[in-house]
């Protein structure tokens, strides 16, 4: 899984990244893929990725999955503006569906992961600033959240209940039909 | 806002694995009753989901908007029941279908078998006993809450009677007032056609339109005992509720006594989504035009659009439709004025005043009353704990 960056034949000539996980671990990747990171983009146009780009506040566990996804979606992209010109429009309609199911049933597979994964997923894409990473674990949160009552939502996250019985109370009947 | 003060024996954040703006990033993809019910599960998450910004957020976002900032349905006539109207979202129809209709019914079912919806405003509803004998009794009246099943009881107006001349309106917190207050107004004209009014707190109507306080009617000529001086068609009443005094205005100038007999016509006041003062005309049985009284000083009316129904819908007349009537759907913050459309049961026409847009309804007819819940209201009047 560490080994992540290798075996990107189409990007050959284009420029290596070096990300450095705060565990101290390596990862080449081509820059289509580390700029889905706008945090790392707007790095690559400051030109302050040489010698690697130190990410503290990521461990390789959790880098490796993000390069994993960004890998993916990376070449979702680049696929979508190359074929646009050389299909007629049913075929590359046709091509579109299947590889934007095809990345459906990845995103899918990709979020079989427990609740802390998800959750250090979720930081990631907030520090690297990866929309769709962010969009795609949130969703995936507050999908499992609905239907929960207030304690099972408290211990998801982790929340010490601070408020006394009478305030619970109180708030409890302002709002009893979320309740039911 | 008050200084923040932290007990050492509370988490510092909603969570320590995740900062409190990444749990309302999650929130703001949930459903509303999601989100209240996190607001129920500590302080700086509550304080949090509780803050104008994010309630905006969560409100105002396009459709797909996890809170629906108002939902207007129709409340049963005859059992506990709320069928969303307007608008048709995910996120209204999860808060109204899974969420507040199963409430109702669940927890007001008695209720309602006993009184009958009279009006409804600003999510408060005003309930009438069902079964009526001459003796008053403290518990004629209920002012019902659907969203939290809270019931206030009344004894009707002792010297205002029942009679058609009596208008009632609910003015609520949303107004800027305490609680709520319960109006009923005797409108009964004397012989001589002048107007007698009397006012007392007690309940509701939907007719009336409140805005800022200030209570106003639409009086219709004929409304009298005797019927004389058509030419004076209408005008509206008005009644500040703060300094109990009353008032009137004057329709537009270009809106001539449209409501004359076998014209046709019918006009029923609303709320433009600013909350200005707005006067909905259909003339012509088909066409709808939409006046805007301009506040400060000089009231002015203008015309602030007008469409015709057939033009607008090519089909309209052959689904056996005829003329439209107001429905009373008026008071409604959502800036959508409903229409029924005679001749075609169980459609409306609905009449967007901010987008100049109309939609038509297929409605399953119940009878019931129009109420409107507003859930940025909700939230934004909610407590805050420090």
């Amino acid at each position: 899984m560490a080994s992540a960056g290798s075996g990107d034949e189409k990007a050959a000539a284009a420029a290596m990244i070096t990300l450095i996980s705060s565990d101290n671990e390596k990862f080449e990747v081509t820059e289509a893929t580390a700029t889905l990171s706008q945090t790392i983009r707007h790095m690559i146009e400051d030109g302050c990725t040489d010698g690697g780009v130190p990410l503290p506040n990521v461990t390789s566990k959790i880098l490796a999955r993000v390069i994993e996804y960004c890998k993916k979606h990376a070449t979702a992209a680049a696929g979508e503006e190359g074929s646009s010109s050389s299909f007629s429009d049913a075929a590359f309609l046709e091509v579109d569906r299947a590889f934007l199911e095809e990345l459906e049933e990845f995103d899918d597979a990709f979020l079989e992961v427990d609740r802390a994964t998800l959750f250090d997923l979720i930081l990631a894409a907030n520090y690297l600033d990866i929309k769709g990473l962010l969009n795609l674990t949130c969703q995936k949160v507050a999908d499992s959240v609905k239907g929960k009552t207030p304690e099972q939502i408290r211990e998801m996250y982790n929340i010490v209940n601070d408020l006394t019985p009478e305030e619970e109370a109180e708030i409890r009947r302002e709002t009893q039909w979320a309740f039911e | 806002m008050p200084p923040r003060k932290r007990h050492r024996t509370c988490a510092p954040a909603p969570s320590p694995e995740l900062p409190a703006n990444l749990v309302l990033e999650i929130l703001t993809r949930s459903d509303a009753a999601t989100i209240f019910r996190c607001a129920a599960t500590c302080k700086p998450l509550r304080r949090a989901i509780l803050s104008p910004d994010f309630i905006r957020r969560v409100t105002q976002g396009p459709d797909d908007a996890a809170v629906p900032s108002r939902v207007l349905g129709v409340l049963g006539e005859s059992e506990a029941s709320f069928s969303l109207v307007h608008p048709i979202t995910v996120a209204s129809l999860t808060f109204a279908d899974h969420h507040l209709a199963p409430f109702m019914s669940l927890s007001a079912a008695g209720l309602l078998e006993e009184y009958a919806p009279l009006a409804s405003r600003r999510g408060l509803v005003v309930l009438g006993r069902r079964e009526t004998n001459r003796r008053r009794r403290p518990s004629d009246l209920c002012v019902y809450d659907p969203m939290t099943n809270d019931r206030t009881f009344f004894s009707a107006p002792p010297d205002i009677g029942h009679g058609i001349h009596t208008r009632y309106v609910l003015v609520t917190a949303a107004d800027g007032i305490g609680g709520f207050m319960l109006l009923a107004a005797d409108m009964s004209r004397n012989l001589d056609c002048s107007l007698r009014i009397r006012v007392q707190t007690v309940y509701d109507d939907d007719d009336a339109v409140v805005l800022g306080g200030v209570v106003h009617w639409l009086m219709h000529a004929g409304a009298g005992f005797l019927e004389r001086d058509a030419g004076a068609s209408e005008y509206i009443l008005t009644y500040d509720v703060n300094t109990a005094t009353v008032g009137s205005i004057d329709l537009p100038y270009g809106y001539q006594h449209a409501s004359l007999e076998g014209s046709g016509s019918s006009s029923q006041l609303a709320s433009s989504p600013d909350g200005k003062l707005s006067l909905i005309v259909v003339d012509h049985q088909t066409t709808v035009s939409i006046w805007v009284l301009s506040s400060g000083g000089g009231s002015c009316w203008a015309r602030h659009w007008e469409v015709d129904m057939v033009a607008e819908w090519d089909f309209f007349h052959s689904w056996g439709a005829r003329a439209l009537q107001s429905a009373s759907f008026g008071d409604q913050r959502s800036g959508v004025v409903f229409l029924r459309i005679g001749g075609a049961q169980g459609r409306l026409c609905g009449v967007d005043m901010e987008d100049k847009t109309t939609f038509l309804k297929f409605f399953e007819e119940k009878t019931g009353i129009p109420c409107e819940v507003d859930l940025a209201y909700r939230l934004s009047s909610m407590k805050v704990y420090y």
